[in-house]
């Protein structure tokens, strides 16, 4: 018959009150019973009960007995020892909430990069096919450009001839104006075979994807949206599909929307919507479109199952040495294809900085957890003896290991949860730093593989610091006064604090540079706009300039965007082309031409973004289309003409033609902060008529109402062109510094976290010895010795780890230093940041030291010596 | 078989109670005295395992118990023998019985 005695233990366990009550009755009834017979036995009243006691034995352990028999003993005795160890707690509350902000920090910085790590490198793609899918790259040696894509012909070769992949779609990206309604904007547009998201594997959340029959000629033309432009842009409505839009001087219709994925190919814009093919101009163009030459799209394949990546390769190698002989004009010497698995890519670049992380992670939690077992023993110390005292009434050793455990267990729980919520907390910022290795950075979550990391790393952390002085109580031979402290920890996690707070200093120091150096400009309240003309509408140079003159005499005429100018771009721009040329001067006999950047100004322009003419004189309205005027910066004028070019002549075509230098300006830092200046030479505007220009308007008021003026005044010219990228120069400025800054805090985080572990270290270890040579500070003080010294002495034993761990670390502290300077081009830091450093860490390490030692001078002496 | 010297104690008590409560429902203090009266003394049942025995019993479901007055309307609780009870008490005994026989033949023909 099945037993369930358990479960009756279980339900008597629960009726606790009820069972003693009935317990202690019965009990009472017994010795009533036992008194009568007794007194009928003669015994007199008084003396029957002592004697009925007697018989009966010790009341109290039979009751405890009773209770091991019905099983309450396992419930109460938990909830006992909880009481017990919560009282433990209020007595010495630092020590806890010193603890469990150790684990939290460990166990947290260990969850937090392994979401990453997972959602990087573990998780399957979320496309549906991802793990079949493999980009073709077109490489050639020698050359630092990358990718060079696919040629229309090749790719049709490819898709027919490569037997093992079932699917090859094209993929580019083109902007275009999109008009809705009277609303013109300029999005990112990604042009991409009919069957791309099948192959890909994304369902849309509305609506449909493409279809083949969106690329026959002649087709209706659609659109399908991605999620952010939907949320963005349109208004997250439901009823979207369907709408109309205006593009390309075509009317389309959005026919569906993307979930929320990881955009893939990585571009330097995330695209906004996608068409097919067949609306793409450059296939209208048959002879782009039969130019094996002419490589502008990338291919994606999906590989047919049952084959390999290898396979592929393979395939892909001998076709396209095949097309080499076959057409030898097209492909240049060195020339490689490659299969590359999309998902391998994605993670490729984020692959050994989050493995260096998830590794120094790691270091770190295992640092915690010794920290911690140091400072659980220190706890256990003084009260060796009343554990003692407990085993020795009848307290079973495994009771009090359990009582142990719990307390580590509870500690360690504390710890877990607040780990998590700190990976939690964090999750915005780690995931905008790994943003730029990928884009599956957007995929980092909490969620449930994550918390069972979390719960797993602090079940492991529990059981290593909780074992450790629960083993010790087992072994009641050894008494815990002579362990030896784990002093020889706090040396290697000192120097590895010296080190990074070297290394963050040294980063902090070159951030403040950066952000304060001078960049040739001044960029306070300048609004700028790009301005990307429709190359349908404006085909001619003529149609084109006379936008842009028509721009700036109407802005001219409205009184907050006087001093607007146009330019191509403007220092700090990032995203926008570079021009570059040959520059010959007049009289060089050399025929080598370096390389100049060239530079479109309008006439307000230097005004406008605070730029000196250091001689000669600006641009002026009269210096139009076929002026031959150019102004060059300093750096130009140094270089190549030995001081001063006014009057000189230079060519920007190989002799063709002649300019003549009419004014010097100052240099600017173009291409970031922490980079230096460039030659440029300055063309007046008109000269080219550009399809894509910045607009620069300086600003005395809020940029808010200029923008509305701005945009007014380009309805009024034309209606359909949309203005985009509206920034203030101080947003580009500030734009430029985001990744150093990123990774200056990212480093000073790793610093404070190593420094605060450090602390934790010293504290524990000065505790536990301070506990440890209780009685002999306690003779110390007997004697006579004063309280500041005895507290000198014990603060002084900590340091002295401290130190000895900043020796250790300087040579590497200084060698990381000459190596960041080196590799990243910091300043390598002085000795007076290196003191600042040490200050920093003997400080906190003092600070450390000062409750125990507090402790220590005010050891009674005779507690002390009483204790035996 | 058991194997401590306690073990083999705990089990004599369990089928003591039991064969004690076979003949009727009693009291803990009713039990040993009882126990006392009938082993003429040589039982001295110690008074504080027996109510650990009783309620480990009880748990194992093979006694029961239940409020009740006792002859001079003391109240005290009651065992009986569950029918489970009644079927264990069988079976050690015949285990009991076993055990002793082959401990007398040893003793005699070693």
């Amino acid at each position: 018959m099945p037993d369930f005695s358990w479960l009756r233990r279980f339900i008597g366990s629960l009726r606790t009150r009820a069972f003693e009550r009935e317990m202690s009755a019965e009990f009472v009834a017994h010795l009533e019973f036992e008194v009568e017979a007794l007194v009928a036995h003669g015994w007199a009243a008084a003396d029957a009960r002592i004697e009925a006691r007697r018989r009966f034995g010790s009341v109290a352990q039979a009751k405890d007995l009773c209770r091991d028999s019905w099983g309450i003993r396992a419930v109460g005795a938990v909830a006992q020892d909880l009481r017990h160890g919560a009282r433990v707690f209020a007595k010495n509350p630092g020590s806890p909430i010193l603890i469990v902000l150790t684990l939290a920090i460990g166990i947290g910085m260990t969850t937090a990069i392994f979401s990453a790590v997972h959602a990087v490198l573990l998780q399957p793609l979320p496309y549906m096919n991802g793990e079949a899918l493999v980009e073709i790259q077109q490489l050639r040696a020698g050359t630092t450009s990358g990718n060079l894509g696919l040629s229309l012909p090749e790719l049709e070769d490819y898709r027919r001839q490569l037997s093992s992949l079932d699917a090859l779609v094209e993929y580019h990206q083109m902007w275009f104006n999109l008009i809705e309604g009277t609303h013109a904007s300029r999005v990112m547009t990604g042009v991409v075979s009919s069957a791309f998201f099948d192959v890909i594997g994304i369902k849309p959340i509305l609506g449909r994807t493409f279809v083949p029959e969106d690329e026959l000629p002649g087709a209706v033309p659609v659109l399908v949206v991605s999620h952010s432009y939907w949320q963005r842009a349109l208004g997250a409505d439901p009823l979207v599909v369907g709408r109309a839009v205006e593009m390309n001087d075509t009317v389309h219709h959005i026919v569906g929307v993307l979930p929320a994925v990881p955009q893939f190919p990585q571009d330097t814009e995330q695209n906004d919507v996608y068409m097919p093919v067949t609306a793409c101009p450059f296939h209208a163009r048959a002879a782009e479109a039969n130019d094996r030459r002419m490589r502008i799209v990338s291919a994606i394949g999906r590989i047919r199952s049952g084959r390999t990546l290898s396979e592929v390769q393979q395939e892909l190698s001998a076709l396209s040495g095949t097309l080499a002989t076959t057409f030898p004009a097209a492909y240049p010497a060195g020339f490689t294809a490659n299969a590359l698995s999309v998902r391998q890519q994605l993670a490729t670049r984020a692959r050994p900085t989050l493995t260096t992380l998830m590794i120094a992670s790691c270091c770190v939690l295992l640092l915690v957890c010794a920290n911690v077992g140091n400072l659980m023993l220190s706890r256990l110390v003084p009260r060796e003896h009343e554990l003692k005292m407990r085993a020795a009434l009848g307290a079973s050793s495994s009771r009090l290991v359990r009582q142990l455990l719990l307390e580590a267990a509870t500690l360690a729980l504390a710890g877990g949860a607040l780990g998590l919520a700190l990976a939690a907390l964090g999750r915005g910022m780690l995931t905008s730093y790994v943003v730029r290795l990928t884009p599956r950075a957007t995929e980092i979550a909490i969620d449930r593989t994550v918390v069972f990391f979390a719960a797993a790393v602090t079940v492991l952390t529990a059981l290593g610091f909780g074992l450790l002085p629960a083993w010790r109580m087992t072994r009641t031979g050894a008494s815990l006064e002579k362990r030896p402290t784990s002093r020889f920890l706090l040396v290697p996690q000192v120097a590895i604090s010296f080190v990074l707070l070297g290394i963050s200093l040294q980063m902090t120091r070159h951030l403040i540079t950066v952000v304060t150096s001078d960049a040739g400009f001044t960029s306070d309240h300048v609004l700028t706009a790009q301005l990307d003309l429709d190359w349908t509408r404006y085909s001619t140079d003529e149609a084109r300039r006379e936008f842009f003159q028509d721009l700036l005499a109407r802005l001219d005429r409205t009184p907050e965007a006087r001093r607007a100018a146009l330019s191509l771009t403007f220092p700090l721009n990032d995203g926008g082309g570079v021009w570059r040329t040959g520059l010959l001067a007049e009289d060089e006999t050399d025929s080598d031409m370096p390389q100049v950047d060239l530079r479109l100004a309008s006439p307000g322009y230097f005004a406008a973004v605070g730029m000196t003419v250091l001689r000669g004189r600006s641009f002026t309205t009269g210096d139009l289309s076929d002026s031959r005027v150019v102004l060059v910066n300093q750096s130009v004028a140094l270089h190549r003409f030995g001081g001063d070019p006014i009057g000189r002549r230079v060519s920007l075509d190989a002799g063709r033609s002649w300019n003549t230098i009419v004014g010097i300006v100052n240099d600017v830092k173009q291409y970031g902060l922490d980079s230096p200046p460039v030659e440029e030479v300055y063309l007046p505007f008109g000269r080219y008529a550009p399809l894509s220009a910045t607009l620069l308007v300086p600003t005395a008021k809020d940029p808010g109402t200029v923008l509305r003026q701005i945009e007014d005044t380009i309805r009024s010219i034309d209606p359909r062109q949309p203005l985009s990228r509206v920034r203030t120069l101080d947003d580009v400025r500030d734009s430029t510094v985001a990744p150093v800054r990123m990774t200056t805090t990212l480093v000073t985080w790793l610093a404070a976290i190593a420094l605060f572990i450090s602390a934790a270290g010293v504290a524990g270890a000065v505790w536990v010895s301070v506990n440890q040579r209780f009685r002999e500070i306690g003779i110390r003080l007997a004697l006579g010795e004063s309280p500041a010294r005895v507290a000198f002495r014990v603060a002084g034993s900590g340091l002295g780890a401290v130190v000895v761990g900043l020796v250790v670390g300087l040579p590497f502290a200084l060698a990381a230093n000459r190596f960041e300077a080196a590799g990243a081009g910091f300043q390598s830091v002085g000795p007076g940041t290196m003191s600042l450093s040490v200050m920093a860490i003997l400080t906190v390490a003092g600070v450390a030291c000062m409750a125990p030692a507090r402790r220590a001078a005010s050891i009674s002496p005779t507690a002390a010596l009483r204790v035996e | 078989m058991p194997t401590s010297k306690n073990e083999l104690l705990q089990g004599t008590l369990d089928l003591l109670i039991l064969r004690t409560l076979a003949s009727g429902d009693m009291h803990g203090w009713g039990i040993s005295q009882r126990l006392q009266q009938i082993s003429n003394d040589v039982l001295q049942v110690n008074q504080g395992s027996l109510y650990p025995a009783l309620y480990r019993l009880e748990q194992q479901g093979w006694v029961a118990s239940a409020w009740g007055d006792s002859d001079n309307n003391r109240r005290a609780k009651f065992y009986s023998l569950t029918k489970a009870g009644r079927k264990q008490l069988a079976e050690e005994t015949a285990s009991w019985e076993r055990m002793s026989a082959a401990v007398a033949r040893v003793l005699s023909h070693a």
